[in-house]
């Protein structure tokens, strides 16, 4: 069997260097333990309100949205000028509700960049495509308003200081956990909620 | 020395009127309430309420350059579709709606009929990606726009920059949508002292506050929420309206509130245009069939005998807004006949 590792790394934050850097390793296929094909083709989604807490418990913003593509090594890398000790690292999964309902937004927030319906306003926060045993599956995951608000603030606590901190989103875990309960989700839902959730408590620091 | 410094506020004087020259006030009457669209985040300039006019009437916004905004939402019918009851998009796809009146667009605060967008910027996204609306994808208009010498001047004169995007698309597209507003009816005439009401019109306008400013609220003639509209369901269209958004079956059947403004240009009449006269409206809410349902959901049930409807529909046309219709600058741009010549 052959051993294949599908991670995607968040970021790995520089502090010396004074930026905070994204890195994906992501292979294009792995074999599953049935022998069948799993593949990514599509992997992006938002971060934003990206905040480095300090040890004194002061926050320095790294980014206020940030679209993360890992087609795009460029979107792995968010420049910040925190050079001291940090705490923890704060983010949201998703664009929040306020800027959800306040019109037209240029740059990552471009609805040329993919990432917003059409038929319906809103950002997608989350999108994972691929194939899975030869299965096509698709989620977007947004929804701005109750009960469909499925932005998720994520803390994770830095354990030791480092120069490079990377946040890791094991795809494997979506794969393996998330796909089977539903393998297409292209509304925001409760279904697409709980799956926010879960995407969200999947990111940890390496 | 003093002579240059006047020289240079002279000139700095000037630049600055220059630049203020394209700025535009939004201008509606006393009558109505605070717009809910906010302009700071888009504030009106005449160079993007033109370059918004161009859009609008441009083909260049669907797959095969078949059909513009204006295919649907034509000047003459309010910027409705006459005489259609369902919208046509490529290829004479038909759609599952009736389109709907464009004018006082800045006092929405939700757009299509199952208020599924949230905001006018964001609205133009929907039928540019539409299968049966415009069948385009706002990437490729992007695209389109960038690579079209004409827009790309008329990017430049409007944001001093020619490089186009899909922000700028969709807020200029939202420029000229709000330039339309309609306040010029006999109504507006008698509200602001201007003129009065005949005997049938005052009637029916007492009538209309007893039956229907209830959702069809005064001065819009809508409150623009979502409501029942208790016409029996189309079962080739299975429109649930709201419902299908919320996913709730609370908002089963709910639809956008229509202004009653302009209803002499905009037939057909519901969101699926299956009224073409305001009379069978009239009758449909008066029907007893209707008035059960409203029993049942505890409104208040709509009373009108034959010479009441006669009466109301008089004061409903007071709400006609000729000017509106007509007016010279929300007409199609001819610079785009000479531009599809070159």
């Amino acid at each position: 069997m052959r051993v294949f590792f599908v991670f995607f790394f968040l970021g790995s934050l520089k502090l010396t260097a004074q930026y905070v850097t994204f890195t994906a390793e992501l292979g294009d296929s792995t074999t599953l333990v049935l022998g069948d094909s799993k593949r990514i083709s599509k992997l992006t989604f938002y971060v934003s309100d990206v905040q480095l807490e300090t040890m004194n418990g002061e926050f320095v913003e790294v980014a206020a949205y940030h679209l993360i593509d890992f087609k795009d090594s460029n979107s792995l890398k968010i420049e910040t000028d925190n050079e001291r000790e940090i705490k923890s690292i704060h983010f949201k999964l998703g664009i929040d509700s306020t800027t959800n309902v306040s019109g037209a937004y240029g740059g990552v927030l471009d609805p040329t960049k993919g990432m917003y319906w059409s038929w319906q306003s809103g950002y997608i926060n989350f999108k994972i495509e691929g194939v899975v045993q030869r299965e096509k599956y698709i989620l977007h995951l947004g929804g701005y308003s109750y009960p469909f608000k499925s932005v998720q603030q994520i803390i994770l606590p830095v354990k030791t200081q480092s120069d490079e901190f990377r946040i890791t989103l094991p795809v494997d875990e979506i794969i393996e956990k998330l796909i089977p309960i539903d393998n297409t989700i292209m509304s925001p839902s409760l279904k697409a909620v709980e799956m926010s959730k879960s995407v969200s408590s999947f990111f940890y620091l390496k | 020395m003093k002579k240059n410094v006047i020289a240079l506020l002279v000139i700095i004087f000037f630049l600055l009127s220059f630049r203020q020259v394209s700025k535009e006030v939004f201008e509606f009457p006393d009558l109505f309430p605070t717009p809910t669209y906010d302009f700071k985040n888009n504030p009106l300039d005449s160079n993007k309420i033109e370059l918004g006019r161009l859009l609008f009437y441009d083909a260049i916004l669907s797959k095969d350059n078949s059909i513009s905004c204006s295919t649907c939402h034509s000047r003459f019918n309010a910027f409705a579709h006459n005489d259609h009851n369902l919208s046509h998009g490529i290829n004479d796809k038909i759609g599952t709606r009736n389109a709907p009146v464009l004018f006082n667009l800045a006092w929405q605060p939700t757009f299509m009929w199952d208020g599924a967008v949230n905001h006018l910027d964001m609205q133009a996204l929907a039928p540019i990606s539409s299968a049966t609306e415009m069948g385009e994808d706002i990437v490729n208009v992007v695209d389109k726009l960038q690579n079209d010498p004409f827009y790309r001047n008329k990017f430049y004169t409007a944001y001093n920059d020619s490089i186009v995007t899909g922000e700028k698309v969709l807020k200029v597209l939202s420029q000229f949508q709000l330039t339309l507003v309609s306040a010029n009816s006999i109504y507006d005439r008698v509200k602001s002292g201007e003129g009065e009401f005949n005997d049938q019109e005052l009637k029916g306008y007492k009538l209309f506050q007893e039956n229907c400013n209830t959702c069809h609220q005064e001065p819009l003639f809508s409150t623009y929420e979502l409501a029942q509209n208790f016409i029996a369901i189309d079962s080739n269209l299975n429109d649930y309206g709201r419902g299908v958004i919320s996913k709730s079956s609370d908002d089963s059947l709910l639809f956008k509130i229509p202004s009653l403004r302009n209803l002499e240009y905009s037939f057909p009449y519901m969101h699926d245009g299956r009224y073409f006269e305001l009379n069978t409206v009239l009758n449909h809410y008066t029907s007893k069939e209707t008035k059960l349902k409203f029993k049942k959901e505890g409104l208040k049930k709509v009373n009108l005998s034959e010479d009441d409807k006669v009466d109301l529909i008089a004061f409903l046309l007071t709400l006609n807004d000729k000017e509106f219709v007509f007016n010279e600058k929300h007409r199609f741009p001819r610079e785009l006949l000479i531009k599809w010549k070159e």
